[in-house]
């Protein structure tokens, strides 16, 4: 996974909020708006790109609700060649449905 | 905050600039003289602007306002003076937007909207509700300005109505002039928009807005026809089409005429090619429309595809109602927008940027690997 900031301003508040969270996956800092709309046609934060071994983007979501992880991890499964339906069961008991929109 | 205060005030005279620039070879000495002494004022009110002693700003615009009470600039040094003092005393700041008002020369438009928005802005900061809406009357009494008409109505949620109402019957006295801003349909558009949220206003909202769709692609097949025309101007007409057939659906749906908004929703669809930040919204209605139509099943099927361009928790809920109802399961329905989120598989544009620790990173270090870019800002 690697994270491209957007907001330019509030890049100085990422190495806190990575502490805070307790994230360590790469995060890119520089991105331009310009760069990132003309580019990867970026409209909204957040948005989330899969991409392949190839270098295709395969799925593509905008925005973010709670359980919107399960489907990304489902889609990264099928991507890997292994079961999605998995994940996708273990949502369906937690019974996790989008709630919220940052 | 002053930054932000100060910034309209910039704005406006970066405006003025073409205007000097035109006089740059002048026949006249006397224009050249007066063009001089407007840059020597505007240096003048700048460096007041730049004060950083708040109290010596606004007495120093104030000083100014008196010396040049017929401008030139007087619309840069109301701005500078007038937001700052609406913070801190409000009735002061009615004061300053009446003295503006009085001296807008009556040809300035432009002008004249700042000081009624400055007016507008100070009785509500006042909380005088029934002055507020004796300037709408007042407004609606004596103005015949389209723009300053409708932009009125923003302030005044009583009268918004009726400045829209003479906007609108303004504008098409003005004649067939459909280039200059705002245009009827955009009038149009905006009075049924704001009428479509009263009690009994949907049957009127929607005529309106069939004229606004009607008018903009009235001008469409004109620009179509006529020589020379930049394809560029075209293209916002169309969006502007597509948005209001949008809402037209809306209102459609709002009145069950599930025919009609698939009429509409088929033309906002055809009429522009839709951003991707729209494209769930569009996607949103049509699932609206086939509900109110009762083909549940493909309104689920549509509120699906707009879940999977994007994850609205409102369409969520939408989509667990008819699950419950239909008595799916939560994995197949899971499932589903997995299978529709899948696009095209487009390249991956490659990237050059730095890391936290200022390392240059490319797209080729994570290549090799699934990944999954994340575009976000810390909250």
């Amino acid at each position: 996974m690697v994270a491209i900031n957007v907001s330019e301003s509030q890049a100085k508040m990422i190495p806190e909020w990575m502490k805070e969270k307790n994230f360590r996956f790469p995060v890119l800092v520089g991105a331009t708006r310009e760069f990132l709309s003309s580019k990867y046609d970026h409209r909204g934060s957040p948005t989330n790109l899969l991409v392949d071994s190839e270098g295709r983007v395969l799925f593509r979501h905008l925005g973010y609700g709670t359980g919107g992880e399960k489907i990304i991890e489902a889609e990264i499964r099928s991507m890997l060649g292994l079961d999605p339906s998995e994940v996708l069961e273990s949502a369906a008991t937690e019974k996790a449905p989008p709630d919220a929109e940052p | 905050m002053i930054k932000k205060l100060f910034l309209p005030a910039l704005l406006w005279a970066v405006s003025l600039l073409p205007a000097f620039a035109q006089a740059d070879q002048p026949k006249d000495e006397k224009a050249e003289l007066t063009r001089k002494q407007n840059a020597d004022k505007l240096e003048q009110l700048m460096g007041i602007t730049f004060l950083k002693d708040e109290q010596q700003k606004r007495l120093q615009l104030e000083k100014y306002l008196e010396e040049n009470p017929n401008g030139p600039h007087l619309v840069t040094a109301y701005m500078a003076l007038f937001w700052p003092v609406l913070k801190t005393d409000p009735a002061r700041a009615l004061e300053v937007a009446n003295r503006f008002l009085e001296r807008v020369p009556p040809d300035d438009k432009r002008m004249k909207i700042t000081a009624y928005r400055f007016k507008y802005e100070a009785l509500k900061a006042l909380k005088k509700e029934a002055d507020v809406a004796a300037l709408s009357r007042n407004v609606l009494e004596t103005e015949t300005e389209p723009d300053l008409l409708a932009q009125m109505a923003y302030y005044d949620k009583e009268n918004a109505l009726h400045l829209y109402e003479k906007a609108v019957t303004e504008k098409r006295k003005s004649g067939g002039d459909r280039y200059s801003n705002p245009t009827l349909s955009d009038l149009l558009s905006g009075y049924a928009r704001l009428l479509v949220r009263e009690e009994g206003g949907l049957a009127k909202s929607i005529d309106l807005m069939r004229e606004a769709i009607q008018v903009d692609e009235g001008t469409i097949r004109e620009l179509e026809k006529a020589d020379g025309v930049n394809k560029s101007q075209i293209k916002p007409l169309q969006v502007r089409v597509s948005e209001n057939s949008l809402s037209l659906a809306q209102m459609y749906v709002k009145s069950a005429d599930g025919k009609k908004a698939l009429e509409a929703i088929d033309k906002a669809e055809a009429a522009g090619s839709i951003a991707l930040e729209r494209r769930s919204a569009f996607l949103g209605v049509r699932a609206e429309t086939y509900s109110v139509m009762g083909d549940r099943e493909k309104a689920f099927e549509t509120y699906l595809r707009s879940f999977a361009v994007r994850m609205d928790p409102a369409t969520w809920r939408k989509i667990q109602t008819i699950s419950r109802e239909t008595g799916r399961r939560d994995q197949d329905v899971m499932a589903a927008v997995v299978r529709l989120s899948r696009t095209g598989g487009q390249p991956f544009s490659p990237f050059e940027l730095k890391d936290l620790q200022g390392e240059t990173k490319t797209f080729n270090d994570f290549k090799q690997k699934v990944t999954l870019v994340n575009f976000f800002f810390p909250t």
